[in-house]
């Protein structure tokens, strides 16, 4: 075999096993720096990444956790888009002028649905509101929820005919809010109920129930 | 990927992103965070691990929306390829990782997934169907597993060197069907 047919060869034998994950070590870190510095090696790795992906597109999908999204925008400084910033200010500085002059008459703003869960004995374990404008999730535990140590509650929304998604764990006292991805909101939108199941600390590993479900509770609109 | 009902989306939100659209990085989060979700937890084996690294992920896909180059390849390839490197990274310096969920060397099928799960595409999957039964095995370990050549001889007991032979074999064995 000539020279350079052999190399392009191992080239591609290194790009493959890059692309597949097998090449590691020492040896990942030299094809990374060659990939950035060289089309040719960049063409190669793209070529057996545009072959071997679809093997990983077949995989189950899973409903990352709430709040996810909310700590990536953060990251970024992504929060608002920057060009409404100064607009926020003006808004806040109205409302502020408004809450003064209107002061008694302004009320919390007010969740658009409500789920009240409560305990065997019947009193208000968690109440649940859900604010669609501001993609808002609240849940007050005004009791202390009793849980085993290395147990959590996870809270589900329940779509009609559709698989329940993770709406996050449930706080065992206190309040506790979170961002609402557009696919719960999604969720909460089309479902009637939510469910609370016991599982692993920090909530289910797989992003499906997978302990008893302790809790079902309508969730009703509260506009 | 190019039939994936995903991609044309993908690949509008993508160049939205670069133009640094907020609105795109949120919808492009709902359409694809499902499905990197699902691949990083597969891959690193703990939620924990798996959530951090969904979010270095979008903060990368954000920071890199301008390299993407559409003619170059799909953006569904795109994306997957920085969460299977970010995990396979962390893998790097996880070592000692105990392991949460059982190992499933074949794909998921979408029975209770949370959403529809496209399947790879039907010529991949022909042309997998080609390769020896622990070929198939040993590629699935390593791509979407992110296992080792050394894991992957423990997990299956076949001589290092064996596995090393199937799998660029396997490789190679692939791209010629997917080529013909």
């Amino acid at each position: 075999m000539q020279p350079a047919a052999r190399h392009a060869q191992l080239l591609d034998r290194l790009a493959a096993e890059y692309v597949l994950g097998t090449l590691r070590g020492g040896a990942r870190t030299r094809f990374e720096r060659w990939r950035a510095s060289s089309t040719l090696v960049d063409d190669c790795a793209r070529r057996w990444e545009q072959q071997l992906t679809p093997l990983a597109a077949g995989l189950r999908p899973m409903t990352p956790p709430a709040g996810t999204l909310a700590i990536i925008q953060r990251r970024l400084s992504l929060s608002a888009p920057p060009q409404l910033r100064w607009a926020a200010g003006l808004a806040i500085a109205v409302l502020l002028a408004a809450i003064l002059a209107y002061g008694p008459a302004t009320r919390a703003p007010r969740p658009d649905q409500l789920a009240v869960i409560n305990n065997v004995a019947g009193a208000v374990q968690w109440q649940v509101e859900v604010y669609v404008q501001r993609a808002r999730l609240v849940v007050r535990s005004p009791l202390l929820a009793p849980k085993p140590a290395d147990r959590d509650y996870e809270l589900w929304a329940l779509p009609a005919g559709a698989p329940a998604v993770s709406l996050g764990v449930m706080p065992v006292r206190g309040e506790f809010a979170t961002s609402l991805s557009p696919a719960q909101r999604r969720a909460l939108a089309q479902s009637a109920q939510l469910a609370v199941s016991v599982e692993p600390l920090g909530g289910s590993p797989t992003g499906h129930a997978t302990g008893p479900v302790v809790f079902v509770a309508p969730l009703r609109d509260a506009g | 990927m190019s039939d994936d009902p995903r991609e044309f989306s993908a690949r509008a939100l993508l160049q939205r992103c670069a133009a640094g659209d907020p609105r795109a990085l949120e919808q492009l989060y709902a359409l694809v965070a499902p499905l990197l979700f699902g691949l990083l937890t597969r891959m690193l084996r703990r939620r924990a691990l798996a959530e951090e690294a969904l979010q270095d992920v979008f903060v990368a896909i954000w920071q890199r929306a301008g390299q993407y180059q559409g003619e170059r390849g799909a953006a569904l390839a795109w994306m997957i390829g920085i969460a299977r490197y970010r995990a396979i990274d962390l893998l790097r310096h996880e070592r000692a990782a105990p392991v949460l969920m059982p190992e499933l060397p074949e794909a998921a099928t979408a029975s209770g997934a949370d959403e529809e799960a496209p399947a790879p595409t039907a010529l991949l999957e022909q042309c997998l169907g080609r390769l020896s039964d622990d070929q198939q095995q040993c590629l699935q370990f390593a791509f979407v597993n992110g296992r080792s050549h050394q894991e992957i001889s423990q997990l299956t007991g076949n001589p290092l060197g064996t596995v090393k032979s199937w799998i660029r074999r396997a490789l190679f064995a692939l791209r010629e069907c997917l080529e013909s």
